[in-house]
């Protein structure tokens, strides 16, 4: 018998996807390819366009040109709402909680779509305490600390059960007790069977957890492989140009 | 707002109202409890006003509008023939007022216009709604037979009867203050629900709560066609209760009015808007300061002081106080048993 | 045959002078601070008022009232933006509410110190006939005005400091912060040169109209529309929004009367918003900068 590998469910696939923003080129031609279960990380320094394409990929921004299929579905035109719908989470670079209400009303706000208003309070409770800030009570959100909020819009972000989650620098501005919280938090996650694509600048973040590394540069795919391979490339020291 | 059963000074304030409007006609005159009836309708318009300013984020000149809509649908229906078409009528004035919120909320929403683009299209068609029936004095304007009065505006309205009964008097005013506190008890529950937190979320960003998959234009568009249909109802019952309807009840002043009570109350708290619009009701008719000139100063004045300094309410600050003030009594008396 | 042409083309220009100049003021604030002034109406108010009382009390000309006029309502912007309007900043949909408090209280107290109505002013420049029908030259002249300032601001914008810097602001207020544009002057500056040129419009068009309390109201459905119909770019959004709300109100105008001009653009603009929700100017400028991607584009690819 012919050795047939069955191929690997993709969970999302980016096709020359492009963005201009009046008359700048953000991305341009990007593609990219993400096997269901993957954890992969997309780096790249400071505007070479990871988060205008994560805000794609969410549908935040209509891609300018370019196919983006999740699940097997072609997702372009579909609106954000709906993309949430089908199954896509993110995390937002400055965080995406609603400051002025409570830790409770948050995570509501992002559970009732999803969860039946029985299991509501329950549901809520352990997402909490997945991201461990069951302690808090039920603060004001602007009063809670940075790290506090990252870890509550990930509680968030996890309501909906997705099939894809989106971080956006998950690790920025938490101290390392904190950062090595998050890194645990996202690979039981990923090995739960969660797909998480990530962004980040932390490069020793990126080495303890990420699978697969897809590297920026100018708006466009620089460099990608498994994170073994990136972080000895030498083109990609070169573009970091110190980083770590 | 805390839910309905919790014992805070908000839900103990909002018992002795009830009570309070309960045994009303017990202890005043006839032309006391018309003139409360008076009141009670225009807390419907405050309401309106806190289903889609305090609970949605959508700041509309238009909810006096939309009054006058009902207001003016009520009057012509009932108006147009001899048979008792009241009751029709007042569907109608709901339903029409709630329509035309729901059409112009599609083309405002859907487009994806800013929310503050709202406060400018509702007032355009505040002042176009009113100017319209002002300059409409020639008797060849009629709607179903009914001229609709141009300046001087329709008389002799007749009351809602429900068959051989006529609401008038006291009958009209338990009528309406059922209606007000079902409403009231509507969007206590509604505080809680998990429609009242789509509102929040969108009211709190928009954007984001896109990301949590709600459908924003649809929430946005469905709140205002409620709230114009909230308001639709109170001018259907101020016409039955008023039996004349002006142009000026659909003016941006009349929109000016609820929009400063509602925001020195608290715009979030239907509470507060309900206690509010009674004693300020109350008030400026002791001293006749509707009709005085310096009101419209003082109530812009008002207007600006509290969205500066106190945009919670003043209301809500009081609630906050009692509260704080109750919990150390309650605390107390647990130690002492 | 040719006086009903001129009898259109005037109607137009008199439409597109009278919406720029009531509009360009509260376009400039909303462009470059992003606040909706609603208050633009008793603006215009008090420079109408300003400049009546230049003319009939103290008899100056009607060029100089104008003028005082114009100043005295660009301070009055100033001490608003300095007093409330700075405090609401990042808080828009409450300006929207403290600017509306604002202008009913400055309409009433305009009522109050000045009663119901006040001495008229003759409108200057007398009139000429065309195809049996009698034109106003001073209103010619408003479109001259219009055009003027049109031409002024555009110069403004493109070669000066203040106009460069406020580009910068409205592009992106952060990054102009940290290049040294010190925002808050910027949104004393451009407060006052906004409401400086609703005083403008409004000393501008008192010999047309009779001044009561209710003057500014003749302005602000047609002001409010035309920001909403341009956009945020003040002037190519008030130009296009000028033009094409324009040509709506005139043939109604012209057709009817000056409600049905006033209800026409109104409809128009709400269901214009559904389609281009950023106006005229938001559209544009997308077309505009996509088209200058592809030249450049092809100029790499060669």
């Amino acid at each position: 018998m012919a050795n047939m590998e069955t191929p690997k469910e993709k969970i999302l696939i980016l096709d020359k996807v492009s963005k201009q923003f009046g008359g700048i080129q953000a991305v341009e031609d990007f593609s990219m390819s993400m096997d269901k279960g993957e954890l992969r990380c997309l780096i790249g320094p400071n505007g070479a366009g990871k988060t205008t394409v994560f805000k794609m990929v969410m549908g935040v921004y209509p891609a300018s040109s370019g196919r983006i299929v999740f699940q097997g579905e072609d997702i372009t035109s579909i609106s954000a709402s709906k993309r949430a719908r089908k199954g896509m989470s993110i995390k937002m670079q400055v965080p995406g909680v609603y400051e002025e209400l409570t830790l409770r009303e948050n995570m509501r706000i992002a559970a009732e779509n999803y969860v039946p208003k029985k299991q509501l309070a329950e549901e809520i409770d352990r997402l909490i305490e997945l991201v461990h800030i069951q302690d808090l009570g039920n603060p004001q959100v602007k009063n809670m600390s940075h790290g506090q909020q990252q870890w509550l819009e990930i509680a968030m972000a996890l309501a909906s059960n997705p099939s894809l989650l989106l971080l956006d620098e998950p690790a920025a501005g938490l101290g390392p007790e904190e950062t090595e919280f998050t890194a645990e938090l996202v690979t039981s996650l990923n090995k739960q069977g969660l797909s998480i694509l990530f962004i980040e600048h932390d490069m020793n973040f990126v080495r303890k957890i990420a699978d697969q590394v897809t590297v920026m540069y100018y708006g466009k795919k620089f460099a990608e492989g498994s994170i073994d391979e990136i972080v000895n490339d030498e083109r990609v020291i070169q573009i970091y140009l110190g980083n770590s | 707002m805390k839910d309905l059963k919790t014992i805070c000074s908000e839900n103990i304030t909002a018992l002795i109202v009830l009570i309070f409007a309960v045994v009303f006609p017990i202890f005043n005159s006839a032309y006391k409890v018309d003139q409360f009836t008076g009141f009670y309708v225009t807390c419907l318009l405050s309401f309106s006003i806190i289903l889609i300013w305090g609970y949605t984020g959508i700041f509309s000149f238009g909810q006096a509008a939309f009054y006058g809509v009902g207001a003016y649908t009520y009057a012509i229906i009932s108006l147009c023939s001899d048979k008792n078409l009241t009751i029709l009528a007042a569907l109608a004035g709901i339903a029409i007022a709630g329509v035309f919120a729901l059409i112009l909320g599609y083309f405002i929403f859907y487009g994806g216009v800013n929310e503050i683009f709202t406060g400018i299209i509702t007032l355009c068609i505040s002042i176009v709604c009113e100017t319209f029936i002002v300059q409409t004095s020639g008797p060849e304007w009629k709607i179903l037979g009914v001229w609709i009065g141009g300046y001087n505006g329709l008389n002799n309205i007749p009351k809602i009867k429900i068959g051989n009964f006529v609401l008038n008097g006291v009958p009209l005013y338990f009528f309406v203050i059922a209606v007000v506190f079902l409403v009231y008890f509507l969007f206590r529950k509604l505080t809680h629900s998990n429609m009242g937190y789509a509102l929040f979320g969108v009211r709190e960003s928009k954007q984001r709560s896109e990301l949590f998959g709600y459908k924003t234009a649809k929430i946005q568009t469905l709140a205002f066609g409620a709230s114009g249909a909230l308001a639709g109802l109170g001018g259907v019952l101020f016409s039955a209760w008023s039996g004349y309807v002006v142009p000026s009840t659909l003016s941006v002043d009349n929109s000016t009015v609820a929009v400063v009570m509602v925001a020195l109350a608290g715009r979030k708290n239907v509470t507060g808007a309900l206690i509010m619009t009674l004693i300020y009701s109350y008030f400026t008719h002791q001293l006749a300061a509707s009709g005085n000139v310096f009101s419209n100063v003082i109530l812009g004045v008002l207007l600006v002081l509290i969205v500066m300094f106190m945009p919670e309410g003043a209301l809500v600050e009081l609630f906050k106080k009692a509260d704080m003030l109750l919990e150390k009594l309650m605390g107390k008396k647990k130690k002492t048993a | 045959m040719f006086g009903d042409i001129f009898a259109y083309i005037y109607q137009f220009i008199d439409s597109f002078a009278f919406l720029v100049l009531a509009a360009l003021g509260m376009a400039i604030i909303y462009g470059m601070m992003g606040i909706t002034n609603m208050a633009q109406g008793e603006l215009i108010m008090i420079g109408a008022y300003v400049t009546d009382i230049m003319v009939c009390n103290l008899g100056m000309p009607l060029i100089i009232g104008i003028i005082i006029g114009t100043v005295f309502t660009g301070f009055v912007g100033l001490l608003m933006d300095r007093l409330i309007i700075k405090r609401l900043y990042d808080r828009p949909l409450d300006s929207v509410v403290a600017t509306w408090g604002l202008s009913i209280a400055l309409a009433q107290l305009i009522y109050i110190i000045f009663g119901p109505s006040m001495t008229g002013v003759s409108i200057p420049l007398g009139s000429f006939k065309v195809a049996g029908r009698s034109y106003s030259y001073y209103r010619l002249l408003l479109v001259a005005i219009a055009i003027v300032l049109i031409l002024i601001t555009f110069l403004v914008f493109k070669y000066t400091k203040f106009g460069l810097h406020s580009r910068a602001t409205m592009q992106n207020r952060e990054i102009a912060n940290s290049l040294g544009v010190n925002a808050n002057k910027m949104n004393a500056g451009t407060f006052m040169l906004g409401s400086a040129l609703a005083g403008l419009c409004g000393g501008l068009y008192l010999p047309t109209m009779s001044l009561t309390p209710s003057y500014g109201e003749s302005f602000l459905v047609q002001s409010f529309v035309t920001v909403l119909v341009g956009g945020a770019d003040p002037l190519l959004g008030t130009v296009l929004a000028g033009g094409g709300l324009g040509i709506v109100q005139s043939i109604l105008n012209m057709k009817f009367n000056t409600f049905y001009g006033k209800i026409g653009i109104l409809l128009m603009a709400i269901l214009f918003i559904r389609i281009l929700p950023n106006g005229f100017s938001g559209y544009f400028n997308g077309v505009r900068l996509k088209m200058k991607l592809k030249k450049e584009k092809n100029r790499g690819d060669k």
